[in-house]
């Protein structure tokens, strides 16, 4: 059986995507990054329902870019698309990344935040950060894996918000 | 060059490389001496309930611990290397992203030994929330132990998902597809591509579930290490409840979701017909996918503060998860053998077995799910009777058959295998026979010293387990001397 | 041998019955399994009776849950007529039952206020003949209400039904029932 394989760059990346989503993109981004920059040292603290959906969506923001970025980077050998031998490793450092992104979390009791704005500060920087690899990564091992590390990004933030760090 | 010498090719043994035939078998193997040993941990907690030994209180709960909590990994384990064979070939699969999920979940076990048995922690596999931190018998690290334990073997599974996803996704673009939709609604296939067959649907079905299962799993681990770290970290007790049961009940039930996947491989190779996907079964497995993350809600019943949503979300989506099941994977099984002159052997009796316990259990599973019945079952042997049913006389039935299966039926079945087969049956009969009527007649769980008539049935069960295993013990070895022979003569089993 | 509770004497029932036929079924289909038929020729029968099979159990899931939502334990179920209830506060601490009185009358409507300061608990109760009755669990920082209705006078049993550390299985208390004048 012949079977079909994705390749690596797909036509899409290669026409070159629009300038009107780059520029989307990029605006979501700088709002992303203001509100993590800003969003610590604002008086009220919102309840923890709502801290922690604003972190799922400035996630999302990070993951978009990396998978945006990673798909226009021509794959090298150590990418998992044609079976390399090496090729488990992207997903490794998603999932490793996600982990990290998860157990960052520990630190996110409202009343410790209020006390130190500059850490929460980081903290979100931090789990931009993660996003972003973990999207990279993932886009790197398969074409649309960045997508679901994001979602599964996404779906944490959405799981804390049902009460961690609230009682 | 004509002095170089002649090779002779000789029947060496061939260093063990990373294929997916060895990290399978090492998968299953690890499983199965683990769960052999976790099932004669079982059969010493059932003596003591039996007072036939008398173990320490704290010493008992240890091992109850570790018997849940290993079970539950060691069945998973032995499962998603299952189902991660019957698909690996149509999804391009790596052996080696396999090996990663595997070395952490290895990582994982060890911790959980370490914790239960060197350090005594004891707050029960669902480590509910203030239990572990509350006048505990055993020092603080073993609760760390235990916790990041949990964790390891959570993120294992969590490659294990992601990899087949992302497989899914690159191999059928998109999830959906995977899910076999484009055999419901064709306007969603793509020109020349074929529908995916039904393991691959149980895979993408099992890759998402677990994803978000895992998911909850390490927020309420991960609130619980930062309580451990900093003890003024808030938590409430029933947010703590549903988070952990929303992760234990999926990981539990995706078990025999991805004992599906193998059934769908593997039973039409023994009936000699085919198992072909539809927008039926497609859809039954969207039903699946929905219930088995709603259907947790039933572990909450007798928490009266709970929103009645929620209760009444449990309760109708437990009742609708049986339909799936038993309309399409169960239904469809024994159509498949109806009249097919199937051929038995140890896969197809454990596959066919294992189908009447998954039937069973969740007959048993759905009693329990009525509220007004939960009322006067929830937390007593009942509950232990119906997933013992469905994990042990289901899911761990499927994984030996798998084993068998993989390991080569080409000779008839041996006369030590078929006796096997007929007391690992019988021993699960009468073990699972103890437990409900222990059920009906209120005996609780986790006890430790059980009211009347729990002692008398305990020792009944105790029995049991000395049949089972002997049994068990037959039918491993059969498939291990298989497993040898066909590693020696590869053409002969292929 | 305990005499079994009307509930669990009706799940009884009702489990003989489905695991009866699941038995039947299967046994019968490895027992004609020999005589080979078509596939073919047997896939449009089967998914016939599939169909019904399907409409059969989609009418049993409704009909369990229509007929549940008839004896529901929660406050306003087991208490429509909002009458008042005799109050008993009831406390889970490790491994104890500290309850605001021992002694009930039969017959009446009592309501518990079950909660725990420590861990998790659950309040099950045991009638004298060692029949559990209905339970609720007893949970740190809320207080679950349960109406409940002794049928007799007796001695009954306060038991621990949530794994609460080590000494659970000895969390047991007893609960005088008298004749209500």
């Amino acid at each position: 059986m012949i079977k079909e394989r994705p390749s690596g760059v797909d036509a899409e990346a290669t026409v070159g995507p629009s300038w009107v989503a780059d520029a989307a993109l990029g605006i979501a981004f700088a709002a992303a990054l203001a509100y993590a920059v800003l969003s610590p040292f604002a008086g009220e603290a919102p309840s923890v329902a709502l801290h922690h959906l604003a972190h799922g969506a400035i996630m999302v923001v990070a993951g978009a870019v990396g998978i945006r970025i990673a798909r226009r980077v021509p794959p090298t050998a150590g990418d998992g698309q044609d079976a390399h031998p090496g090729g488990s490793r992207p997903l490794v450092l998603a999932v490793l990344a996600e982990a990290a992104a998860i157990a960052l979390m520990a630190f996110d009791a409202g009343s410790w935040l209020d006390r130190h704005p500059a850490l929460h500060l980081a903290m979100h920087l931090t789990l931009m950060a993660l996003t972003f690899a973990a999207a990279v990564w993932g886009e790197r091992y398969r074409r649309g894996a960045g997508t679901l590390v994001t979602a599964m990004m996404a779906a944490m933030a959405a799981i804390a918000a049902t009460g961690f760090g609230a009682g | 060059m004509a002095t170089q010498p002649v090779t002779v090719p000789a029947p060496v043994r061939r260093s063990w490389a990373l294929t997916p035939r060895s990290v399978v078998s090492i998968c299953l193997s690890t499983s199965f001496v683990l769960i052999y040993v976790l099932g004669m941990v079982g059969g010493i907690m059932r003596a003591n309930q039996a007072a036939v030994v008398h173990l320490p209180l704290d010493t008992f709960y240890s091992l109850l611990t570790l018997h849940g909590t290993g079970m539950i990994a060691l069945v998973t384990l032995a499962m998603a290397a299952g189902l991660w064979y019957a698909v690996h070939d149509i999804l391009d699969l790596r052996p080696r992203v396999l090996m990663v999920g595997f070395a952490l979940f290895c990582l994982g076990i060890v911790l959980v030994l370490v914790a239960t048995l060197v350090g005594g922690f004891a707050a029960g596999w669902t480590f509910l929330y203030p239990l572990p931190f509350v006048n505990t018998t055993w020092p603080a690290w073993a609760t760390l132990a235990f916790l990041l334990g949990v964790l390891a073997v959570g993120l294992g599974f969590s490659i294990y998902c992601m990899d087949i996803l992302t497989a899914v996704v690159g191999r059928y673009g998109g999830l959906l597809r995977g899910l076999g939709l484009d055999a419901l609604i064709p306007a969603l296939g793509r020109p020349g591509q074929e529908v995916a067959p039904p393991p691959v649907i149980a895979a993408t079905m099992v890759g998402i579930d677990g994803a978000i299962g895992t998911l909850a799993g390490a927020v309420i681990l991960i609130a619980l290490l930062a309580h451990y770290v900093n003890p003024a970290f808030p938590i409430d007790a029933l947010w703590a409840k549903n988070v952990t049961y929303f992760f234990g009940h999926i990981i539990a039930n995706l078990d025999i979701y991805l004992a599906a996947g193998t059934i769908y491989a593997y039973l039409p190779t023994y009936a000699g017909r085919e198992w072909k996907t539809n927008g039926v079964l497609a859809l039954s497995w969207v039903g699946s996918l929905v219930f088995v993350l709603t259907a947790y809600g039933h572990h909450l019943y007798m928490d009266f503060v709970q929103p009645p949503a929620l209760q009444f979300l449990g309760e109708s989506t437990s009742y609708l998860a049986s339909v799936p099941p038993a309309v399409v994977t169960i239904f469809g099984a024994v159509l498949l053998v109806y009249r097919s002159g199937i051929r038995w052997h140890v896969g197809s009796v454990l596959l066919y077995a294992g189908l009447v316990g998954w039937a069973v259990g969740g007959t048993a599973a759905e009693l329990d799910a009525s509220i007004p019945f939960n009322f006067v079952l929830h937390n007593t042997l009942w509950v232990v009777a119906h997933f013992h049913t469905y994990l042990l006389g289901g899911a761990f039935l499927f994984a030996i058959a798998f084993a068998s299966h993989f390991a080569g039926e080409r000779e008839a079945m041996s006369g030590w295998a078929r006796a096997g087969l007929w007391l690992l049956l019988g021993g699960i009969t009468l073990f699972l026979a103890s437990f409900y009527v222990s059920g009906l007649e209120g005996v609780p769980r986790r006890e430790a010293i059980q009211p009347a008539p729990g002692p008398v049935l305990s020792l009944y069960a105790t029995a049991a387990v000395a049949v089972l295993l002997a049994g068990l013990t037959l039918v491993l070895l059969d498939v291990w001397h298989r497993a040898r022979r066909s590693r020696a003569f590869p053409e002969e089993a292929a | 041998m305990v005499p079994l509770g009307a509930r669990q004497d009706l799940v009884l029932v009702l489990f003989a019955t489905m695991v009866t036929a699941i038995g039947a079924v299967f046994v019968w289909v490895a027992l004609t399994a020999r005589g080979r038929l078509e596939y073919q020729a047997v896939r449009p029968h089967g998914y016939f009776l599939r169909s019904w099979w399907f409409g059969v159990l989609l009418a049993l899931c409704a009909f369990g849950f229509v007929v549940s939502l008839a004896s529901l334990p929660y406050p306003a179920e087991a208490n429509p007529t909002r009458a008042p209830a005799l109050q008993v506060r009831v406390k889970g601490v490790q491994w104890a039952w500290l309850l605001s009185t021992d002694r009930v009358p039969a017959g009446r409507l009592i309501e518990f206020e079950v909660t725990a300061t420590d861990v998790n608990h659950g309040f099950g109760i045991y009638s004298p003949h060692g029949v559990l009755l209905g339970q609720v669990q007893a949970m740190p920082g809320y207080v679950n209400h349960l109406f409940f209705r002794f049928p007799h006078p007796g001695v009954y049993l306060i038991r621990c039904m949530e794994y609460c550390g080590a000494e659970h299985p000895y969390m047991l208390m007893p609960l005088t029932v008298y004749q209500a004048s």
